[in-house]
Order: structure tokens, then C-alpha cells, then sequence
């Protein structure tokens, strides 16, 4: 019978601490939060990161101005963050969360396509704001709520395969890998068409599964069609890097070119620097930059991992985002923040100009349009060799 | 294509030969099927990377140590956690598991999930025709064959490996001679483990290296040894050239999704038709 | 306390503890609740069709894989073919319980360690046909615009009616997993787990038993499936790999294995974790882990296992 109640006891406590877990705090009277979904554990964590760190940059800097000032009254900017790990299910889990206990209109992230896609009916029914980032030109399709805080292939790569025709005219056939997914898929089709627009021969174009290391088949396969170049895309970086170096060590000397997004610090991790040299790539940003030196200083406060690029963007949209709801004067009506997003352009990033656009690929002018850095790895570090204006 | 082809298939067979060794092993003598093999590739890996770029030591220092760590890590987990579940299959599985939740954890809170890379000691290829063959490769699949043929030799000429032997056929015999089988599940788990350990400090160099790559390790692990026989070496052995030769010609030709297809429809094949592998006992 | 009285509880335990945690949405009344139980459902739903091998003392990998069939069924037969939910749901169950039962004479020959590697294949070549075949399944990136669950001509959007229909769906489910486990039929299914010789010696013959044991476990699994589709509206290959089969056995072993309401209250702990290790991300993992372990270690037969020893009955 003591047992029995000792038992009793037990399940008691761990009932309230689970309740307790579950209701959740009491919102204070002038906190705003803002939501954050992202892989933050797991393969690919660096990128659900530098949502959290964003955001958290951005909140911690009006805070210490003395808060957020809506309709007058100063709030307190919190970010609740949850981990996705890139699973459709535990966004969606995540994000009823958000909604329902944290009582969150604004939402930054995530990355992975398939959580997108799976929250996407959830967030414009009830009205809240996501600024996202999925490579899928689903997207965008028949939103009102989602927008696009970063530039895919498709805003900027034309400019990039014309400045690889002009700079480096011994080039005259690509290979593409790419990730056998949503993502892979969709910009393998826009790269595929831009190459062969500005008349290159697509000399093989490959697919590989996300857990793949080993590469070695698929290479010799695409090494059989004699390429002069290799672009490898939307690969994850830290992937590319492995590929890299088991084509040079299967004996390709030729260009790579990463114009689906690079992060040099883990290519050359993977690659080793002398395999990597060369490389030609999208930069987010300029890694010789003062902002780039003073995000870094200031994302190491949150996090202990390496930077992601992708880090600007969401610090500028988690700025663009509160600045909205200040001009807006209201937290709850999202419609009236909408509006004043949308009207905020041309806004001022660290990375320079930005304004919306996509209406014509899109149908929405919901797709952040930034400046972009075509830069290129030599020693190991990356140098960016020419800015492409935001068009 | 083709002599590379058979370079690449040749290279794969030899690793995963070593990968499947401990596996196969800990199953002969303990009957559990550790699914946190993997995680101990993962820490022969992790070791490597703390002691060359951590303490600086050479990489030719830190190989041993880290088959070693990871060794030492597998004895201290026979004894806390596996010891009670010696017969019972299910349970020791479960308790796997767990394990490889808790050593994925743990890697992550200790290295962060950051992929990490170790410098390689051997660079450079040879040309053989117009294939091409990677020194460091080459090295992998050397070091793993000498392995292999030392665990040979202890098993075969060691009175530890008649005993090992003796369990793994016949563990009642033994037991009524008055040896406890339980006496050798610490060894057996321990070299088990440094067999893993050692696979992943030889691949550190070769791949990235991260929490969860333990995954992809288990399942290279996991279809040599059903094919093979559980409990079966030269099962293993011979199950390894097959996976390296089918798994190299049908992700050259077809893609790599149709490899994995192939190997799992072949693992699910040999099991209905022959449950004890091409190897023999159960 | 009189032996009536301890009879009495002990035979109220049971759906007392069931009522409870059936009920505990509806009490704490908030759209997240009733989604955290929606998640219960269907994962209890998944660790109970493992349960029904685990009774026969195999265990199954493949659950996850029947799941994913039920999912892609109902998706498909409701999205493309049109077909309403009602007449979706069954057949999500019933297309994976075919399967089973068509692999079941080959398959169950096969026992022990080597059948968990069986179906662990079987699972995985089921994830891996998902991926391969784009056409019909859309390949890693899945099936999208699911429609919602509706019955009578009513969709069921609102969290609450969907709860409903969940809690009444494991409910029936774990009806007929009692009616399995009684009389004559539970003396068959527990001879199967224990003594097949005897059972052939009383002229059973244990093959079609075990195949038709597998076949039910592969319908319930089929039925998580279609909920698990029509809730979430959008469906892809790895949300029924080995892990999502491992997690599901795992809430068997922690509620307790044998006991009839073992997955449910396995479910119910596990499926809110992360929400208590939310603000610790980094050792959300580790934290699990050392979790588990701990609970094998001094509680291996489960909670429920634990109050059924103190209190000498079974809930």
C-alpha cells in the first residue's frame, strides 16, 4: 500500500510538470514574440541556427534600445524557438504550438521544403506571417502570408552563368548535381534552363540522396561524359565539400562552380583547401566585410557553431519584420502588417538595397530580392570577385 | 569505367569487411544486435579528430588510441548495460538503441553538430590504365585487410579464440566443461567495439565527420551480417566483396537509391531462403 | 482494504486510467492539447500494432512501412481516385493487412532475431519503393493538398472532431486487441507467444494464427497511417522509417509491453517529451537517451508493469 502511494506521489509530480510544460507561461503585459521553426538539431542544424541566432540578434538589439514601441507602448521582444529537424510532422507540431499556447502571429523559417509545405495551410488560415525560406516554387503559389526572405537560383543565376560566359569562355559544358529532392529537383530545372539559355552543353545532370558520403559512382558516371565544369548546385555545403575532393581525386581538373549557395568555411572543411581552390559560388555576403565581422561577434553569443550565411537574412528580415509591426502600431492585426511589409520597400540589409519581387515568376511579389556576391575560394578563404546588383 | 568500377567496389569491400567484423562478433557470442555499432564507428572518429587537432598528436598515434577509447568504452558498456540481457535478444536490442540515442546525443553536446574533418596522412593517387586509384583509399583498405587477418589469427591460433569459437557454436558443451560463457562477453564486446572504432578512425580522414554518421555505418554493418550469417566471419567476409562489387556496379549504372533497393531486397532474399546467410550456423 | 474492494479497483483500473488520459484533452480544453492527442492517437495506434506481434514474442520493424502504405493509400484513393473518407480509412487498413498476410506464409517461418532483421528490411524497402517510384508517390517530396478527413458529408477540420475520430478509432482498435487476447483466442494467441508444441499438439495449426496476428497488426498500422495522411494534409517517405518504428516500440516497452493499455500510456509520455526539453535544444537528445536507458534499467517492465506489481492484478 506505501508503495502504492509513494508510486501515486511520483505520477502526481511528474503530471504537474508535465501540465505545468504544457500550459505554458502567462503572456506579460508588453512582451511581443516571435516564432522561430527551424532544424536546430540534427543534419543541416547550421541553417535552423542562423534563423534562432537572426532573430535573437535582431530582438536583442531593440531591446536594448528599450523595446519595441507599439502604438506607443514599448514591448519586450521574445523569440520562442522550436526544433523542426527538418521532419514535415514536428513542424506542423511546432507550429500548432506557436499558434495555440505562445499565442504567436510572426513566424521565422523554416528551411526544409517539406515542413513549408506541411505548415503552409495551418499559418494562412489563421493569418500568420511567415517569412521563409524553402527553395520550393511552391512556396509562394497561392499565399497571402508567406514571404520569401532570401533569393533563390532563380532570382540571380542568369547573371551569374552570363558573367561565367564572359570571364571564363574555355567552359562549354556543365554537369549538374544535385539533392533527389523538392529543392534539388526544382533548381536542378532552373539551373538546366539557364545553362542551356546562355548556351552551354549540359554534359550530365545527377541526383543524390541527402545521407550519401560516398560519391565515387555517381562521379565516375559524370566523369564519363567529360565536363569542363561541375556545378553542384543546392548540394549542402558540407556535402559538396566531400564530393569535391573525390572528384579531384578521381581525377577531375576542371572548374566547380556552387551557384545554389555556398559556405566556404565547410567546403574547404570537406574538400581541403587545395581541392576547393577555385571554386566559383553565390556568396550571401562578403566574408571580408565589417557586417559580416560584426555578425559573427555577435551570433557567437547565441550559438558555438561556425556562422551560416543565411544568418543575414534572417536578422534583416526579423528587422524588417519588427520594424512593420511597429510602422503598423498593432501586434495583432496581421493583415494591417502585411500590409506594411509590403510596403516597406526598398528596405536598407546589411547586405545593401533589398525589395520584393517574384510577381512575374511567382505570381506575388513576396520573394526578397537582395544583392548578390559572386565570389570565388582561393587558400582556403573565400573572396568575393564581383557584386551583382539586386535586379 | 569498368577497372574503376572494381577499383571502387574492391576498396569498399575491404572496409566494410572491417565495419561488419565487431558486429558480426558481438552477436556470435553475446546474441545481442547492437545497434549502437555505429555510434562506436563514430567515436573511433571523433577520438581521432579530438587527438590530432585537440592534443596535436600525430595521426599514427592517434589511430591505435582511438580504436583503443573506443574498446575501453565497449567494455565499460558490457558491463553496465548489457551483461543482464546475454540470451535475451529483444531486450539487448532495445538497450542498443537507447545507447546509440544517448552516444548521438552526447557527440553533439560535446562537438557541436558542425561537420568535422581530420587531415589526411596519405595524398596523392595512383594511375592504373585510365582509372584512378586514391592513395588514402588505398591505405583504408590495407590497414582494414591487416585487421582483418590479425582477428583471423586470433581467433584461430589463441586459446581465447577456441573458446570465442566454442561459444559461438555451442555455448552448453561449454558449460557443462565448467566455463562460463559469460566470462568472455566483456572481451568479446570490448574488441567488438575497437573493431568499430578502428573503421572509424581510418574513415575520419576519408569522409566529413558528424553525430549521426553512425547511421550510414550501421547499415553497410547490417546488411553484410544478415547476408553473411549473423555470427558467421567468413560469412562476413564474403558478404562484403559481394555488397562492395553489387553496391559499386548498380549505383554506377542505375543510382544509388537502386543500390540500396538492391541490397535490402537481396538481405530480405537471403533471409526467407537461407536464415543463417551464406555463412552457415545460426 | 478487503479483498472485494482490491478486486473491485482492480478491475476499474483499467478503463478508469483509460477514461483518464482519453479524456485529458477535452479538461485541458485548448486547440494544442487536442493536437498533442491526435499525435497520441496515432502513435499509440502504431505501438499497438507492434504490440500484437510483440505478444507473439516477434517483433516487427516493418510497422512503420505498413504505415506509410495505409498513408499513401488513403492519400491517393481520396486525392486522385476520389473516393471518400469513410469507404479511405478501412481500405488504408486493409491494403497493408493484405500485404501482410499474402507475406505471412513466407515470412513468419523466419523467428527471432532474424525476423526483426526481416521486417527491418521489409520496412526499409517499403521507404525505399516511396522514394524510387516519383510518378505515383512523388519520391522524397511526397504527396500534397491531402484532403481532410470527413464523414457524413462533414469535414472534420476543427482539432476536435478530429480527436474524436481518433480516440474512437484507437478505442475500437484496442476493443478488438482485448477480444483477441480473451477466452479461447487468448489462450491460442498466448500459446503462440509460449508453448506452439502444445498448441499442435491440440490439433491448432499456429501458421495461419501467426498470419492472421501479423495481417491485424499490419491494419491498425494501416489505420495510423490514413489518420496520420488526412491530418497532417501532407505526407513523405521518411516520416515512416525505422526511427518512426523504433519510437513506436519504444512506447511499448515504456508503458509495458504486455498489458493491454501499455502503448497508450507509452504514447501519452513520450509523445509531449520534447515540449519538456524545449529550452535545453542541444541535450534534447542526450537527455532522451539517458532517459531511456535509466527507465530499462530499473523499470524493465514498464509503468504500467510497475503498478500492476504493486497492486498485484491486472489493469
Amino acid at each position: 500500500m506505501l508503495k502504492v502511494l509513494r508510486l501515486a506521489r511520483r505520477l502526481a509530480v511528474g503530471g504537474v510538470i508535465v501540465a505545468g510544460a504544457l500550459s505554458g507561461p502567462a503572456l506579460a503585459a508588453e512582451t511581443l514574440k516571435i516564432g522561430v521553426v527551424g532544424g536546430l538539431t540534427g543534419p543541416g542544424a547550421a541553417w535552423g541556427l542562423a534563423i534562432d541566432a537572426g532573430a535573437k540578434i535582431a530582438a536583442a538589439e531593440i531591446n536594448a534600445k528599450g523595446g519595441l514601441s507599439i502604438g506607443g507602448k514599448p514591448h519586450t521582444v521574445e523569440v520562442v524557438s522550436y526544433d523542426d529537424q527538418y521532419k514535415a510532422a514536428s513542424a506542423v507540431t511546432a507550429v500548432n504550438r506557436l499558434i495555440d499556447q505562445d499565442e504567436v502571429k510572426f513566424i521565422l523559417g523554416p528551411i526544409g521544403s517539406a515542413s513549408l509545405l506541411a505548415i503552409k495551410p495551418i499559418t494562412e488560415r489563421n493569418k500568420v506571417i511567415l517569412l521563409s525560406n524553402t527553395y520550393t516554387a511552391k512556396a509562394l503559389e497561392n499565399t497571402g502570408y508567406v514571404f520569401r526572405v532570401l533569393p533563390t537560383t532563380q532570382e540571380y543565376n542568369a547573371s551569374f552563368i552570363d558573367w561565367l560566359k564572359t570571364n571564363r569562355p574555355a567552359i562549354r559544358s556543365v554537369a549538374l548535381l544535385s539533392p533527389n529532392d523538392e529543392t534539388g529537383w526544382n533548381s536542378q530545372k532552373v539551373q538546366t534552363e539557364a545553362y542551356g539559355k546562355a548556351g552551354f552543353t549540359i554534359a550530365a545532370a545527377e541526383l543524390f540522396e541527402r545521407q550519401q558520403t560516398d560519391f565515387r559512382a555517381v562521379l565516375t558516371r559524370i566523369l564519363a561524359s567529360k565536363p569542363d565544369a561541375i556545378e553542384l548546385d543546392t548540394t549542402p555545403p558540407p556535402t559538396a565539400g566531400l564530393v569535391v575532393r573525390q572528384a579531384r581525386e578521381l581525377g577531375f581538373s576542371g572548374q566547380f562552380t556552387k551557384f545554389g549557395g555556398v559556405n566556404v568555411a565547410e567546403i574547404v572543411k570537406g574538400a581541403g583547401a587545395e581541392n576547393a581552390e577555385g571554386m566559383l559560388g553565390y556568396f550571401a555576403a562578403d566574408p571580408d566585410s565589417k557586417e559580416w565581422a560584426w555578425l559573427q561577434t555577435e551570433y557567437a553569443k547565441h550559438h558555438p557553431n561556425e556562422m551560416s550565411d543565411f544568418t543575414f537574412f534572417f536578422y534583416d528580415a526579423a528587422k524588417l519584420l519588427l520594424a512593420a509591426i511597429g510602422r503598423a502600431g498593432t501586434a495583432t492585426d496581421t493583415d494591417a502588417v502585411r500590409a506594411q511589409i509590403e510596403q516597406g520597400a526598398p528596405f536598407d540589409t546589411l547586405l545593401g538595397k533589398a525589395f520584393w519581387g517574384g510577381k512575374a515568376a511567382y505570381g506575388i511579389d513576396h520573394q526578397l530580392v537582395t544583392p548578390s556576391f559572386l565570389g570565388e575560394i582561393q587558400k582556403g578563404k573565400g573572396k568575393v570577385i564581383a557584386r551583382l546588383a539586386a535586379q | 569505367m569498368l577497372t574503376q568500377v572494381l577499383l571502387i567496389a574492391a576498396m569498399s569491400s575491404a572496409l566494410y569487411m572491417l565495419l561488419a567484423l565487431g558486429f558480426t562478433l558481438i552477436f556470435g557470442i553475446l546474441r545481442i544486435v547492437n545497434f549502437a555499432h555505429g555510434e562506436f564507428v563514430m567515436i573511433g572518429a571523433y577520438a581521432v579528430f579530438a587527438l590530432t587537432s585537440g592534443l596535436g598528436l600525430g595521426y599514427a598515434a592517434a589511430l591505435p588510441l582511438a580504436a583503443l577509447l573506443a574498446g575501453g568504452l565497449g567494455l565499460l558498456a558490457e558491463r553496465a548495460l548489457f551483461r543482464r540481457y546475454a540470451g535475451d535478444e529483444l531486450g539487448g536490442m532495445i538497450m542498443s538503441l537507447a545507447l546509440a540515442i544517448t552516444l548521438q546525443g552526447a557527440a553533439a553536446v560535446l562537438f557541436t553538430i558542425d561537420q568535422q574533418s581530420v587531415e589526411r596522412p596519405v595524398t596523392g593517387v595512383l594511375r592504373i590504365g585510365d582509372a584512378v586509384l586514391p592513395k588514402d583509399q588505398l591505405f583504408v583498405a590495407g590497414f582494414a585487410l591487416a585487421a582483418v587477418a590479425a582477428f583471423h589469427l586470433l581467433v584461430q591460433r589463441t586459446r581465447f579464440g577456441l573458446a570465442l569459437r566454442a561459444v559461438a557454436q555451442d555455448p552448453e558443451t561449454l558449460r557443462l566443461q565448467g566455463v562460463s560463457p559469460r566470462r568472455l562477453y566483456p572481451a568479446a564486446f570490448g574488441i567488438g567495439c575497437l573493431l568499430a572504432g578502428l573503421a572509424g578512425a581510418l574513415t575520419a580522414p576519408l569522409y566529413t565527420i558528424h553525430p549521426y554518421m553512425g547511421e550510414t555505418a550501421i547499415l553497410k554493418a547490417f546488411i553484410v551480417v544478415v547476408l553473411g550469417g549473423l555470427g558467421s566471419v567468413p560469412g562476413a567476409i564474403a558478404a562484403s566483396v559481394l555488397l562492395g562489387v553489387t553496391e559499386a556496379a548498380v549505383s554506377t549504372w542505375l543510382g544509388v537509391t537502386a543500390a540500396t533497393l538492391t541490397s535490402f531486397v537481396a538481405v530480405m532474399a537471403i533471409l526467407l531462403v537461407k536464415p543463417t546467410g551464406l555463412g552457415g550456423r545460426a | 482494504m478487503s479483498a472485494r474492494i482490491r478486486s473491485f479497483a482492480a478491475a476499474a483500473a483499467g478503463p478508469a486510467l483509460l477514461a483518464a488520459l482519453v479524456l485529458l484533452p477535452p479538461l485541458l480544453g485548448r486547440p494544442f492539447h487536442y493536437h498533442l492527442g491526435i499525435l497520441v492517437g496515432i502513435n499509440a495506434l502504431l505501438a499497438l500494432s507492434m504490440q500484437v506481434m510483440l505478444r507473439i514474442n516477434q517483433l516487427s520493424l516493418a510497422q512503420a512501412g505498413f504505415m506509410g502504405l495505409g498513408a499513401y493509400a488513403s492519400a491517393l484513393l481520396t486525392r486522385d481516385i476520389g473516393l471518400p473518407f469513410a469507404a479511405a480509412l478501412p481500405l488504408a487498413g486493409l491494403l497493408p493487412a493484405l500485404l501482410a498476410g499474402a507475406l505471412g506464409p513466407v515470412l513468419l517461418r523466419v523467428r527471432g532475431v532474424h525476423f526483426v532483421l526481416l521486417t527491418f528490411a521489409l520496412g526499409e524497402v517499403i521507404v525505399l519503393v516511396f522514394v524510387e517510384w516519383v510518378s505515383l508517390f512523388g519520391g522524397n517530396n511526397g504527396l500534397l493538398d491531402i484532403p481532410p478527413a470527413s464523414l457524413f458529408g462533414t469535414a472534420l477540420r476543427a482539432k476536435p472532431a478530429f480527436y474524436a475520430l481518433t480516440a474512437a478509432t484507437l478505442l475500437a482498435a484496442l476493443a478488438l486487441c482485448r477480444w483477441m487476447t480473451r477466452g479461447e483466442r487468448g489462450m491460442i494467441v498466448a500459446g503462440l507467444a509460449g508453448n506452439e508444441p502444445l498448441l499442435q499438439s491440440l490439433g491448432v495449426d499456429a501458421l495461419p494464427h501467426r498470419c492472421a496476428l501479423f495481417a491485424f497488426s499490419a491494419f491498425l498500422a494501416g489505420l495510423a497511417g490514413s489518420l496520420y495522411a488526412h491530418y497532417f494534409g501532407y505526407i513523405s517517405p521518411e516520416a515512416f522509417g525505422f526511427w518512426t518504428a523504433v519510437n513506436a516500440l519504444i512506447m511499448g516497452v515504456l508503458g509495458g509491453v504486455t498489458l493491454l493499455l501499455g502503448p497508450l500510456t507509452g504514447a501519452v509520455l513520450l509523445v509531449p517529451l520534447p515540449e519538456l526539453f524545449r529550452d535545453a535544444i542541444a541535450y534534447q537528445r542526450l537527455f532522451y537517451g539517458l532517459a531511456l536507458m535509466a527507465l530499462l534499467l530499473f523499470l524493465p517492465r514498464g509503468l504500467l508493469g510497475v503498478l500492476r506489481a504493486s497492486k498485484g492484478s491486472t489493469p
